[in-house]
């Protein structure tokens, strides 16, 4: 911990230095202070909270349709032979795509809105949580069906109470590799065309020439990222390794 | 102990083939057994003899080829809660509790939450495990996952316990312990109990009546009653003597199935793998 804290602490003192050298003009390397200033402001009078409102909602429902349907998607290509050597081998081949390419066309499906963005962060998780879902069936023991189809438990219950509960694991690595496939998909996609939002507030500050307002939001991305990664899968993946009784590795 | 009462599991001329690549191999062939209400029968047999597959065909789990499977009266078309099997591997689901894991399979018998929780810690009582009520599936040690099976198979109040090698992977003072409970148990419950193992021991420790099956495919070769009284110690000479008798009927089949799986790298005069030819140990220096 101390060794961290001695470490950001020079880093962001080497920063100071390398501004203050006057190398490039205040404008190009903003200086710590200026960040902070300009982060400090943003969050007052409101622009960067909308940002990160405006951000938030579309990642959570872009992302939790993917995962809804990523787990359907791969429950279907685990349990369905033909599913599997068709369907399957599209999904993994798509996954070679990374899935800001989709924004050309969904521009022109869906207009310069909403829908286009939602549907590049869902190309990000969907075929990820899928892929996940699929591998995690195909691993569940064969001992856990038959002990539950000999107390009588059959069709979606086995699903329900057997099959997802035993390939939870695999799905949270997916949902988390999900997680971090849209994250930037949505940052791309935002920069590139869509209005509000974090990546909006970056092309706003490069076109003011505003370097520090640049820095601050990327502090916000980075932020964001990280707290979901510690709030929400560390506690998942801490959660079932204590009831999987599986060590870190 | 339970007095025999009218036939249970009745099994007709069972005969079950695997298409494997093409060939088809033969598990189990025109086996015939009849099991009264409240015996507990232990089949054992030389590894390959086709057990499990037989376990499996009384739940349901798999069809046969030929022949009927008869238990309480009516033929078995699919898997039901009368009969319930215990797995080498426990089997337990990790991400249930102890308790979760006994109460799994009473939702499908239609119990109310209260009724499931109740009939679980009793059962749960039943196996000495009431302490770890709440514990997780890897805290505990092999024998008592094992028992928690137990309770979890006794929880669905079948009328058979199918039983697949259920003490093979514990070691031998475990075992021990096991084969003391499931006496307890079998006396407590009078269930029909099919015990599949390949320790003869075990075997004649726990079973009114021994079957011996015949290496693949399944037939069944030789019958030894055990009318010793329970409970009964697998380090009981009565018990020695009697898998004496039935290790010796059993001996001969393993030879059997060796030859088969070895060919003439087994042989039968010094019960031993063959040297190649010229493996001299180092004799020509």
């Amino acid at each position: 911990m101390l060794k961290k804290g001695g470490f950001y602490l020079l880093l962001v003192l080497l920063w100071a230095a390398a501004s203050r050298a006057g190398i490039w003009e205040s404008y190009e390397f903003p200086s710590p202070g200026a960040v902070v200033r300009t982060l400090w402001a943003g969050l007052l009078d409101g622009s960067f909270l909308i940002g990160i409102a405006v951000s938030m909602k579309r990642i959570l429902i872009g992302y939790g349709l993917s995962v809804i349907a990523g787990t359907a998607l791969g429950i279907l290509i685990g349990s369905v032979k033909l599913l599997e050597e068709t369907l399957g081998s599209l999904i993994q081949g798509l996954q070679a795509l990374p899935s800001i390419c989709w924004l050309p066309l969904a521009v022109v499906w869906f207009g310069l809105n909403e829908g286009a963005i939602l549907f590049v962060v869902i190309m990000g998780a969907i075929l990820a949580v899928a892929i996940a879902t699929d591998a995690g069936i195909k691993s569940v023991s064969p001992l856990y069906i038959r002990a539950a189809r000999n107390m009588g438990v059959r069709g979606v219950a086995l699903y329900w109470r057997v099959i997802l509960p035993a390939a939870f694991p695999s799905i949270v690595t997916g949902m988390k590799l999900g997680w971090s496939f849209a994250w930037r998909a949505l940052m791309a996609g935002e920069l590139l065309f869509v209005g509000l939002g974090l990546g909006h507030l970056l092309v706003v500050g490069r076109d003011l020439n505003d370097m520090s307002q640049v820095v601050a939001v990327m502090l916000i991305i980075i932020t964001i990222g990280i707290v979901t990664d510690r709030l929400v899968f560390a506690r998942l993946e801490n959660h079932i390794r204590t009831r999987w009784g599986l060590a870190r590795g | 102990m339970p007095s025999p009462g009218s036939m249970k599991i009745v099994l007709k001329g069972l005969t079950k083939r695997f298409e494997q690549n093409g060939a088809s191999l033969e598990a189990l062939e025109n086996v015939t057994i009849e099991v009264r209400e409240g015996e507990f029968v232990c089949l054992v047999g030389a590894s390959g003899c086709g057990k499990t597959t037989l376990l499996n065909l009384i739940a349901g789990l798999e069809a046969p080829t030929e022949g009927e499977i008869i238990v309480s009266g009516k033929p078995v078309k699919g898997p039901g809660h009368d009969r319930i099997m215990i797995f080498q591997e426990a089997a337990l689901f990790p991400w249930l509790s102890v308790i979760g894991n006994v109460e799994f399979g009473l939702r499908t018998l239609g119990l109310s939450p209260r009724e499931r929780r109740e009939r679980a810690a009793y059962y749960l009582r039943m196996v000495h495990l009431s302490k770890f009520h709440d514990s997780l599936i890897h805290q505990l040690s092999g024998g008592m996952k094992q028992r928690v099976a137990i309770a979890r198979a006794l929880a669905m109040e079948p009328e058979v316990l199918l039983m697949d090698e259920p003490f093979a992977a514990l070691d031998a003072q475990t075992r021990d312990v096991l084969h003391q409970e499931m006496q307890q148990i079998w006396g407590q419950t009078r269930k029909t109990i099919l015990f599949v193992t390949h320790n003869v021991r075990e075997a004649a420790c726990l079973g009114t009546r021994v079957i011996l099956l015949s290496s693949r495919p399944g037939r069944v070769l030789q019958e030894f009653r055990m009318s010793y009284s329970y409970p009964r110690h697998i380090e009981d000479p009565h018990i020695a003597e009697a898998a004496g008798q039935i290790n010796l009927a059993l001996k001969s089949e393993v030879e059997k199935a060796l030859t088969a799986e070895m060919g003439d790298d087994w042989n039968v005069e010094k019960r031993g793998v063959l040297p190649p030819p010229g493996f001299t140990l180092g004799g020509g220096i």
